[in-house]
């Protein structure tokens, strides 16, 4: 049996019309994929990038935040249009293709050792359920000089602000499968964007 | 007499073999020793056990142990398992739960605050009663997500007094009456985990009145509006006069999107 709650989810009771500053605490812990799109950009581009609102504005100004349920339409569009100004490109790593969640957070280890990316916005997904359904989250990453990355994920206190390290995966919170330690402890991470 | 003799001791020859032997059939050839950790990390590897959930690293302790589709499991594997001081959580995962001998659940039952982990696994009633049974003095924690757990099964978890943990996500079989039944009997539950589940404030009020409670889990309840249930949590945490780590809301939503979109 699954229940499907009826609460707004990831933004869908935002309308960008009526948007202000005062809302910007509540999008942030409801509305993952742009609030983790924005840190992304925002540490790859600091003062080049506008501040929440008026980035959320300016994405909608441009078709690219669907106006029905602020859903962000093109993450790609949304990138590059940052990227660009600044000579980079944008890439999104697919980790789907593996099935377990030893494999995907190895690879992304082995892509952040190698890669260094500055930060990247990292998508986990929970298996299907009975009834067909999978619930998903975005969440950003955000690299300390010695190498580790700090996990930023306004909506979930128990994760936001922890170390991931692609060094010793086993012993960051995220890489856990445990309840205790992870609040995605049955979601695997499915791919990720960074800025390239 | 000579010949007596020796007809003798052959006879007890024959019945001490025949008692190891019979020994030998319930509990598996005694504990198999291992020299080190590293010995025993390839024991475990070599049957498709997953150690420490990315694999062993030499100067790191055994910590969790995942059983899956590709471990082949043979009786007798959980006492080598659970002769493990270190271990702390054994996970289950999307399987038809093996059904371990009673020397196996023993061996499990003596490691003090051991999780069992349950996930898109298939579990058969007996055994968890069995466990249950057997477990009634440690201090073992239960989680199941996407598994059948059912009113039966929990009450025989409510039997463990000295129960400390119980987590339920998901897929599931149970009503609030058994859940009220649970919170009834193991007044020692310190993490009580709920999610997506059809209940009432009565199953709240039930939970909250376990008087350990350090941890919550109570996402997505369709009857119960999320300021509610911060609403109970903060009245619990006036009447003991200490905080208690609650996650209700869920940051996450239905997934339906092929991501990436443009996959390159």
């Amino acid at each position: 049996m699954k229940i499907v709650s009826t609460k707004p989810r990831s933004g869908q009771s935002i309308k960008s019309e009526t948007l202000s500053d005062a809302d910007a605490a509540y999008l942030r812990s409801k509305w993952c994929v742009a609030v983790s799109t924005w840190n992304m950009l925002k540490s790859n581009f600091g003062d080049d990038i506008p501040d929440f609102i008026p980035f959320v504005k300016e994405m909608h100004s441009k078709g690219w935040i669907k106006n029905s349920n602020m859903e962000l339409l093109r993450v790609d569009n949304i990138m590059n249009h940052y990227a660009k100004e600044h000579g980079k490109g944008f890439d999104c790593v697919s980790l789907q293709d593996m099935e377990s969640r030893a494999e995907r957070y190895d690879q992304l280890s082995k892509d952040l050792i190698e890669k260094k990316p500055e930060s990247i916005t990292l998508r986990v997904k929970s298996e299907t359920d009975e009834s067909g359904n999978t619930r998903g989250h975005t969440i950003s990453l955000h690299r300390h000089p010695n190498g580790t990355y700090k996990v930023v994920d306004t909506s979930q206190p128990r994760i936001n602000g922890t170390i991931f390290d692609p060094a010793n995966v086993e012993g960051s919170p995220l890489g856990s499968k445990d309840e205790s330690k992870n609040p995605y402890y049955d979601k695997l991470p499915k791919a990720y964007d960074y800025v390239k | 007499m000579l010949n007596k003799h020796i007809f003798k001791k052959s006879s007890y020859i024959v019945i001490f073999s025949l008692i190891f032997f019979l020994n030998a059939c319930n509990r598996s050839n005694g504990i198999k020793k291992f020299k080190d950790t590293s010995e025993l990390n390839l024991f475990l590897k070599s049957k498709g056990y997953i150690i420490n959930t990315y694999g062993w690293k030499p100067g790191r302790k055994i910590e969790d142990i995942t059983v899956e589709k590709t471990t082949k499991y043979e009786r007798g594997d959980f006492e080598v398992i659970c002769s493990i001081p270190s271990l702390s959580i054994i996970y289950f995962e999307g399987i038809e739960v093996p059904i371990l001998t009673k020397y196996e659940i023993e061996t499990c039952a003596i490691i003090k605050n051991l999780k069992f982990d349950f996930r898109r696994v298939k579990l058969s009633v007996t055994q968890l009663c069995d466990i249950s049974a057997k477990m009634k003095n440690s201090n073992p924690s239960f989680y199941f997500t996407n598994t059948n757990v059912n009113d039966q099964m929990l009450d025989c978890l409510s039997n463990i007094t000295s129960l400390k943990a119980i987590a339920i996500d998901d897929k599931f079989d149970i009503t609030e009456k058994s859940i009220c039944n649970l919170t009834k009997n193991a007044q020692s539950i310190t993490f009580f985990g709920l999610s997506e589940v059809p209940f009432s404030r009565k199953a709240l009020d039930c939970i909250f009145s376990l008087p350990k409670l350090t941890r919550v889990s109570l996402q997505n309840w369709s009857q119960v509006p999320e300021e509610k249930i911060w609403e109970l949590v903060h009245e619990y945490e006036d009447r003991h006069g200490r905080k208690l780590d609650a996650v209700i809301d869920d940051p996450t939503s239905i997934d339906s999107t092929v991501w990436p979109k443009n996959n390159n």
